[in-house]
């Protein structure tokens, strides 16, 4: 209850006059909606029975000047309430997605994509959809039912009681419906989804299937989740199947009482024909609003958590604080500190009291085995995550101290899995400095070596690449986020395993077009190749977090160290698995 | 409704009705329903009982009120009400059987739908994945078959119950009073003529949604994934503006389908006053001139809601069946396409294979263009470990698919043990073979499920053991959650180096005669490549084994080396010998030598074949 309070302070704010404007056009719908029934009792009752044909065509007038009101007063409040509620769910994603961009790498380390489109998309949504229709709902359907009972016992309080006996019953079959069947169709959802990733994977990964010759086991993977989507879909059948009828059953128990109990009312002249038709039409009046208030309890229910999984997110306190005070730094020199660095997320220690100083212009390769923490550290440079404890220091300045645009826009960082978006080759390219000149997005490519094969493209600089255009290689992908770092000229290059997708020689030329400009810029390498490692001034060898030796390429034998270990590690493997064959 | 087909998206509703009305489809998605055709003539009856129950209501109405109220015959009141609750309660038992009857049906075809689709997609050939995208192809599986399912169980439902409701209430009311019934019916062609309006309108503004919204989950897709490098390019502020203005987008596509809707459902609410109006200014006319009974009227104003309600419904159900339909027309094309001689055709089922290869005068092109290999012949004894050396684009690794039979060639013949390739039986051939390509596939899921690919069934201990003997266990185990780990979709979670680790592992574990491995250590760390080549050098012994790679220490301890360049071998031999004939590979292991030396890497990459073959 108190997340849905906060849900709905949080997300009408701004939008009270449209709320109460809605509100307001609801309440009038609905009551001259109450109009109908007693206008044909009217008609019945004084021209039929009581003979007053003159009154056959004013009543019928006055019926269309109902009809014709709340025409207007219903599209008012469709319209008002519908784009409030648009609004506020515009309102609502601008808001989450600016928040998401702020958040640091931990967040992302422990979230999934999927996950995070979901609470942006269909929950936003969700919540939308309950604020435009179910506040209103909740109003109109209450203020539906007290004035159709009061209506009921004005007319005849005997049949009123009677006839609305079955009420209470249906909103609670509803509600039990309703909170029975949507875990159920949540399943649906589910197995649905798991389909999709079964097929998505198995459609993606044909090759692997057909060269191992396991169709037929794949084939049952995917007929065994087909035949849940089925089971879960008949359970939600069965549930619907129970209750559908339950639900069309006592409204019909009502008019049953209004027919048999209210006409022998009328046959004792205790209440008139018209009244007895008025009954008939209140009560099915009364049917849609039971149900729906029955139903509102768990829409709300659902609401609530849409609207408590987007709250989380917006809650997220951003693991990367800008500080108040935080001083703009001026063009770096590029010396880079790490003091008595801790990382770790989720009690996972990644990195383990690094200290190490990387001098203006120095070329540093970390070496060391996958999960060494190589690739963490690095990212802790252009500030992605603050060290769980110790300092990282640029120019000697706490990165702390400092904007995080002056810091990251001197920073140029290259992965080996590059991200790129569905833009051109070109705006990929000047990504960070989207005013760029071509020649200078053609001098990066070119230093980057992707400028021959951009030049082969379809529409060269043109093509669109990424999801929704041309699937790159790897080692394209790689180049052109080369270029896109080299762009901005950065102070300081961080590559991350930048290039290990590229062939070799390429590899030589990049490297070649780097160190033309080598001794003035500050450069980080992650590297496996010895050719690449053999260009820095420094390898700094990691292993389990630690640095564990660090100086000039030629005096640490960072190769043969990972290579005896690797033997030593194989011998003990080979001993272990002899003696296990033995037993 | 098809008279309205010009309003909807002409092409997509020509398409439509030509798939709904070609018999050929019928055909063959009734031969999907025949399973059940005594459960789905059931649930049709059942329908039709439902339907006529509901419309009992009013015309009991009318009895209670002519015949017993008016009458004041307090018996004839007592059965209306008895017969009342029979309807009533007959009414919800049948309800509750169609419900689930016409899931039971559905479903059922759904399923064997989606299963013999997936099957059919997995029995197609590489060919086929390579030219059609992933991403169409799943849109079979999932959005296609949704929108048939969307037909058969609420589709079928709907159809059956409004149709029936339609025709039911105005044959009863045409009955009751022909005049008041036409007089009634008068408002239909309004309703009719709105809801035509609205169907156009709705659809057009509900097509912009769905673009909206795809554009805006895109967008959303890629800030999320992309995080990393919006940050580290300080891009947060444009791309906010950019969000912020297809958020907004989104949002007015949105807003025309509030004044949509805000027009269209007050309109019928509006229709249906007007119809009570007419009712009672008519009909109450008649009444007072007793040309009517009070029920009958009574009855009349209760049936409207049987033809605005059905009306509706109908109305929605046109897109249903036009999605239903284009979607059949997709999945056919996948059912119809035959898949290539390569996947089925060869029945010999081979023994354990020595793993001698032959190429025999083989020439091979792919869909898109010109030869990639010219009558290439090579002869591989068993037990041979051969690379492939050559500049991207030579045709190495078509020679690795060629072997694994993804391709047939155009010209020339593939024997392995001296039987023709084709002739094997296929799968039986491939779990003989095992591949690793340079982009290993991982599934997600754990490690040791993608390890034990090849035998599902396989303990962790079989696993173990298999792994300790490639002297990889201790890396595996290592990982965050050990063999339990989950990889995650495409194997995500793991870099590159671990992905290839484990493709290696898989490869070995399926325990082959023929071992392919296509650059299957690029990405790795110098230990764990030391730790491949040693197993390399243990297990190769008793396999066949072709290896493309780039780096020379692997090159070097081959037994034979094949020179692949433009499509064919230019030289064969020993290391030794392709030294001594010193030809391109000698000028290319001399030239990289000296760039080992200098501090570059000892590889054969593209630009070093231009240099070598200048020297020839």
């Amino acid at each position: 209850m108190h997340t849905f309070r906060r849900m709905i302070v949080t997300f009408l704010e701004g939008h009270w006059l449209a709320l109460y404007a809605s509100l307001f056009l609801a309440l009038a719908t609905t009551g001259l909606g109450l109009v109908i029934p007693w206008l044909t009792k009217s008609v019945v009752d004084l021209a039929l029975i009581g003979g007053r044909d003159d009154l056959l065509l004013p009543l019928s007038l006055v019926m269309v000047a109902v009809g014709v009101t709340r025409f207007v007063t219903a599209f008012l409040r469709r319209t008002v309430s519908g784009k409030m509620s648009l609004a506020v769910e515009t309102d609502v994603r601008n808001r989450l997605f600016d928040h998401m961009q702020h958040l640091g790498l931990r967040f992302y380390l422990r979230s999934q994509t999927g996950q995070l489109i979901s609470r942006a998309m269909a929950d936003v949504r969700g919540v939308r959809l309950f604020l435009s229709y179910g506040l209103i709902f909740i109003v109109t359907h209450t203020l539906t039912l007290v004035g159709v009972t009061i209506l009921l016992f004005v007319l005849e309080p005997r049949l009123a009681v009677a006839a609305l006996m079955p009420a209470p019953l249906l909103m609670l079959v509803a509600r039990r419906f309703s909170s029975r069947l949507h875990p159920s169709l949540y399943a649906i959802q589910q197995r649905v989804a798991e389909l999709t990733a079964v097929a998505e994977e198995r459609i993606l990964g044909i090759r692997v299937i057909k060269a191992f010759a396991v169709e037929e086991l794949q084939q049952e993977r995917f007929a065994e989740a087909s035949d849940r989507i089925y089971r879960q879909n008949l359970e939600a059948a069965a549930i619907r199947g129970r209750y559908v009828p339950l639900l069309g059953l006592l409204p019909s128990l009502s008019l049953l009482v209004i027919l048999y109990y209210g006409g022998r009312l009328v046959i004792a002249d205790e209440m008139t024909l018209g009244s007895l038709l008025a009954f008939y039409g209140y009560t099915l009046l009364l049917v849609w609003p039971l149900r729906m208030l029955g139903m509102l309890v768990s829409w709300a229910e659902r609401a609530a958590a849409s609207g408590e999984r987007v709250l989380e997110i917006l809650d997220e306190e951003p693991e990367v604080y800008q500080a108040a005070n935080a001083v703009s730094l001026g063009r770096i020199e590029g010396r880079i500190e790490f003091r008595d660095v801790d990382f770790g997320y989720d009690g996972h220690p990644v990195v383990r009291q690094v200290s190490l100083e990387i001098e203006p212009g120095e070329t540093v390769a970390l070496v060391g085995p996958t999960g060494s923490g190589k690739t963490t550290l690095a990212r802790l440079i252009p500030r992605f995550a603050d060290p769980s404890s110790g300092r990282v220091l640029v120019d000697g300045t706490d990165l702390r101290d400092v904007t995080l645009d002056s810091l990251r826009r001197q920073l140029g960082l290259v992965e080996q899995d590059p991200f790129l978006f569905s833009l051109s080759v070109r705006d990929n390219i000047r990504y960070g400095r989207p005013d760029a000149g071509e020649a200078d997005v053609r001098a990066a490519a070119r230093a980057a070596a992707a400028e021959e094969f951009i030049e082969r493209l379809p529409q060269g600089y043109e093509t669109v690449i990424g999801e929704r255009g041309l699937t790159l290689s790897g080692g394209q992908r790689q180049r052109l986020a080369l270029a896109r770092a080299l762009l901005v000229d950065p102070r300081i290059l961080i590559l991350d395993d930048a290039t290990s997708s590229v062939d070799a020689e390429t590899e030589a030329h990049i490297m070649d077009a780097l160190e033309g400009i080598h001794g003035t810029r500050t450069t980080v390498v992650i590297a496996h190749r010895p050719s690449t490692v053999l260009l820095a001034d420094r390898v700094v060898l990691m292993e389990r977090g630690r640095i564990v030796q660090v100086g000039p390429p030629e005096k640490v034998p960072w190769q043969e160290i990972l290579i005896r270990e690797a033997e030593e590690d194989v011998q003990r493997e080979l001993v272990a698995a002899a003696r296990e064959e033995a037993l | 409704m098809s008279s309205h087909g010009r309003h909807y998206a002409p092409d997509e509703g020509r398409a439509a009705l030509r798939v709904w009305f070609d018999r050929q489809a019928l055909v063959r998605l009734g031969a999907f329903a025949r399973s059940y055709r005594w459960q789905a003539g059931a649930t049709f009856l059942v329908m039709l009982l439902f339907t006529a129950t509901g419309l009992a209501g009013p015309y009991l109405l009318r009895l209670a009120i002519d015949g017993g109220i008016r009458k004041q015959n307090l018996d004839y009141l007592l059965v209306i009400g008895l017969l009342y609750l029979a309807a009533g309660v007959v009414g919800a038992v049948l309800n509750g059987l169609q419900t689930y009857g016409v899931n039971w049906v559905g479903e059922r075809i759904i399923r064997d739908l989606r299963d013999e689709l997936f099957g059919h997609l997995t029995s197609l050939d590489v060919g086929y994945h390579t030219r059609q995208r992933a991403g169409w192809v799943i849109s079979r599986l999932t959005n296609d078959i949704e929108a048939l399912e969307q037909l058969l169980t609420e589709g079928m439902t709907q159809l059956v119950t409004n149709v029936l409701t339609l025709t039911g209430a105005a044959i009863i009311i045409m009955t009751m009073d022909f005049k008041l019934a036409l007089v009634t019916l008068s408002v239909l062609p309004f309703l009719l003529v709105a809801t035509a309006v609205f169907r156009t309108r709705a659809v057009k503004a509900y097509r912009e949604v769905r673009e909206t919204v795809a554009d805006l989950t895109a967008t959303l897709q890629e800030s999320v994934s992309g995080v990393r490098v919006v940050q580290a390019f300080v891009r947060e502020d444009r791309n906010r503006e950019r969000f912020h203005e297809v958020n907004d987008t989104y949002r007015r596509a949105n807003v025309s389908t509030v004044y949509i809707s805000g027009l269209y459902f007050p309109s019928v609410e509006f229709l249906s006053a007007i119809a009570t109006a007419i009712i009672l200014l008519y009909g109450g006319w008649q009444v007072t001139q007793g040309n009517l009974t009070v029920g009958v009227l009574a009855a009349f104003i209760a049936y409207l809601s049987s033809f605005f309600d059905p009306v509706q419904s109908l109305s929605e159900l046109y897109n249903t069946f036009q999605s239903a339909g284009a979607a059949l027309e997709k999945i056919y094309t996948v059912l119809e396409t035959e898949p290539d001689a390569t996947e089925w055709q060869g029945e010999t089922i081979p023994g354990r294979l020595r793993g001698e290869l032959s190429f025999e005068n083989v020439t091979f092109s792919y869909d898109s263009g010109g030869d990639v290999l010219h009558d290439v012949s090579i002869h591989i004894p068993p037990g041979q470990r051969v690379a492939l050396v050559g500049p991207t684009g030579a045709g190495k690794t078509t020679i690795a698919r060629l072997l694994l039979r993804f391709y047939r060639p155009d010209a020339g013949r593939i024997l392995v043990d001296g039987v023709e390739l084709q002739d094997y039986d296929i799968r039986a051939f491939r779990r003989q073979v095992g591949y690793v390509p340079q982009e290993p596939y991982l599934f997600s899921g754990t490690v040791l499920d993608n390890i034990r690919l090849p035998r599902p069934q396989a303990t962790l201990e079989e696993v173990r053991q298999a792994a300790r003997r490639l002297g990889v266990d201790d890396l595996i185990a290592n990982l965050p959650d050990g063999y339990d780990t989950e990889v995650q979709e495409r194997g995500s979670r793991l870099s590159a180096g671990e992905r290839q680790l484990v493709a290696f592992a898989r490869a070995f574990f399926a325990q082959p005669s023929i071992l392919i491995l296509d650059e299957a250590t690029s990405s790795v760390d110098p230990g764990t490549e030391r730790r491949v080549e040693l197993a390399l050098g243990r297990l190769l012994a008793e396999r066949t084994s072709l290896i493309i790679a780039h780096r020379l220490s692997t090159v070097e301890r081959s037994d034979r080396i094949l020179v692949v360049a433009d499509g064919r071998i230019v030289e064969d031999g020993s290391h030794r010998e392709l030294l001594d004939r010193d030809g391109a590979y000698a000028a290319l292991y001399r030239s990289q030598l000296l760039a080992a030396s200098r501090g570059r890497d000892a590889a054969l990459g593209v630009d070093g074949w231009t240099g070598a073959f200048e020297d020839v």
